[in-house]
């Protein structure tokens, strides 16, 4: 029931500046990258259970995006993989009203496009 | 000193041309053009400090503070019956220079680990001569100085070699 997501996920840029100029030297950091995912709550939705960890670790989860263009005469089918660790989880409601989640992951590894 | 474009020109592409080619910050000829405050300096020598013996020679390219202490010889006297110290000044001790930075490229840290290593283990007969730049100006001029500890400190999160490191030298009187 995922109805909006949104990622990103890039290398961090360290600038160290240096004596006598103002022309920093770049150095390319690690990989910091998350996914952030909304959705309708259900009463059946357990994804909620990946945010525990599990001998003191959280499990890594993979989550794959579809999306499908309306191109024609054959629409394309896109994939996005993600991998990583959940945190945290959100659950917001109120009565009268439906309720939603959303989760971000931690990603542990650049996306892939699995066909 | 260049004196025609020709010349600096040259002498631009000379210093490029004496940086490691495993930095990741080695400036291209094109940024150089365009922006020369990129170089270190227009007279020869890439880094920001030179040291230099009949031994070899270490370039520090990226060299963020060199701190120094200028330290005093200041005998200190009690009077009995009397608050506080009493101080004299006997003299000037040798000035103490400290190279703090990083190395982003092996041959970088080689070059430290290594070659000035070798140079001061032979210092004793072969004086070392320090140079330091603020931009092109060296204000540190071709100063002996005796090389004492050296610190390297790699450090993680990089996919290419950063060390920090510390050089600490003494003032050669």
């Amino acid at each position: 029931m995922a109805d909006r997501y949104e990622a990103e996920w890039g290398y961090a840029v360290g600038r160290r500046p240096t004596f006598g100029s103002q022309i920093p030297a770049y150095l390319t950091q690690s990989l910091v990258g998350t996914l952030r995912v909304e959705g309708l709550w259900t009463t059946d939705n357990t994804v909620d259970t990946y945010a525990s960890p599990s001998g003191g670790d959280l499990p890594i989860k993979t989550v794959l995006i579809e999306e499908k263009d309306t191109q024609s005469p054959t629409p394309i089918t896109k994939k996005t993989q993600f991998t990583g660790r959940m945190s945290p989880f959100r659950k917001t409601g109120q009565a009268d009203q439906f309720s939603s989640f959303s989760f971000t992951l931690e990603l542990n590894a650049e996306p892939t496009h699995p066909t | 000193m260049p004196k025609t474009e020709q010349e600096k020109i040259q002498k631009i592409i000379e210093i490029i041309e004496a940086w490691p080619k495993d930095c990741p910050n080695r400036p291209t000829v094109a940024q150089a053009l365009l922006n020369p405050d990129i170089l270190h300096s227009e007279l020869g020598d890439p880094g920001i400090a030179t040291l230099q013996s009949s031994l070899g020679t270490v370039e520090l390219y990226h060299v963020e503070r060199p701190p120094e202490l200028l330290p005093a010889k200041l005998p200190e006297s009690e009077i009995p019956g009397k608050h506080g110290d009493i101080f004299q000044y006997m003299g000037d001790k040798s000035d103490r220079l400290e190279l703090v930075g990083f190395v982003d490229a092996q041959s970088e840290y080689d070059a430290i680990k290594t070659t000035l290593k070798a140079m001061r283990q032979g210092q004793g007969a072969n004086p070392i001569s320090v140079t330091v730049r603020f931009g092109a100006s060296p204000y540190i001029n071709g100063v002996q100085y005796w090389v004492e500890n050296i610190e390297i400190d790699p450090q993680p999160g990089y996919g290419v070699f950063v060390a920090n490191y510390t050089i600490r030298l003494m003032k050669r009187d």
